[in-house]
């Protein structure tokens, strides 16, 4: 009861950051603020229908799987957001003024 | 520095060891079978991939005390991507789009590959932050909002990852 319960709050949740990048894909107006929506809600939309798949396994050799694709999710999806990006960042005009920003 | 038969241990017993452990994970059983085939393709690869392994200053993960950080760190992280993916999802919904997109950079402070990466990658995965570029000079990072923007000048990644640089 209480695991179909957290499996069901798990997947909504997913569901809706997928929604969310879904949105942002379509609302937001360029390749860069459209890379945030979808890196960003894809990761936490992935991660919380594979967490609420763990859970419906229970403690298996199966969530060992999954636990593996969620990790080779989490590396891969950032490394590729810096791929396009810099694809993007590449095939326009620089900007002019960039702010430094860091520690002195 | 350690004993060079230390170092070579770690330089083919932990790409090994990764291999195997890997090969167990997706085998869909252990048995005497999977066990064997695993341990011989495994160690076939690493001969074969000799020149392509890490050595231990290239990969500070291969010492304890690092991967055990990097644990912490990664711990911090989960929190961080998770408020990450609330803050935009706020944005995204909001009706009147309250973004302002920018580039920033941050100087460079990581001569370590490996810990370069684990930068970008964190930068990626936090806040309203990308990373676009890396050069000799630093990080092009493209902030959403200026808070995102304003959060990149004391970020505990950084913090962290300088820490991590200078414990060498």
């Amino acid at each position: 009861m209480i695991q179909n319960g957290l499996i069901v709050i798990l997947l909504v949740g997913g569901i809706f950051f997928f929604l969310v990048g879904t949105m942002g894909l379509l609302r937001l107006p360029d390749a860069f603020t459209r890379m945030h929506a979808t890196t960003k809600c894809d990761t936490l939309g992935a991660g919380l229908v594979l967490v609420a798949l763990i859970v419906h396994q229970g403690f298996h050799m199966i969530s060992l799987k999954l636990l593996v694709i969620l990790v080779f999710i989490w590396i891969t999806n950032p490394t590729a957001a810096h791929i396009i990006a810099k694809a993007a960042y590449h095939s326009q005009e620089k900007p002019s003024e960039v702010k430094v920003m860091g520690k002195e | 520095m350690s004993d060079p038969s230390e170092s070579k241990v770690k330089y083919y017993g932990i790409p090994f060891v990764l291999l195997f452990g890997f090969w167990l994970i997706l085998s869909p059983g252990i048995s005497a079978q999977t066990v064997f085939l695993g341990g011989a393709v495994s160690l076939l690869v690493v001969i074969y991939s000799k020149d392509l392994l890490f050595h231990e200053d290239e990969m500070p993960l291969y010492r304890l005390k690092h991967f055990l950080n990097m644990m912490h760190f990664i711990g911090i992280l989960l929190v961080e991507i998770v408020k990450a993916n609330i803050d935009v999802a706020k944005i995204v919904l909001n009706p009147a789009l309250p973004i302002k997109p920018q580039f920033i950079r941050v100087p460079m402070m990581l001569k370590n590959d490996m810990n370069k990466v684990i930068f970008g990658n964190s930068v990626t995965l936090t806040p309203g932050t990308l990373t676009v570029d890396i050069d000799e000079d630093g990080f092009i990072i493209h902030a959403l909002t200026d808070e995102a923007a304003e959060a990149m000048k004391d970020s505990f990644i950084e913090t962290w990852v300088v820490r991590q640089e200078e414990s060498e």
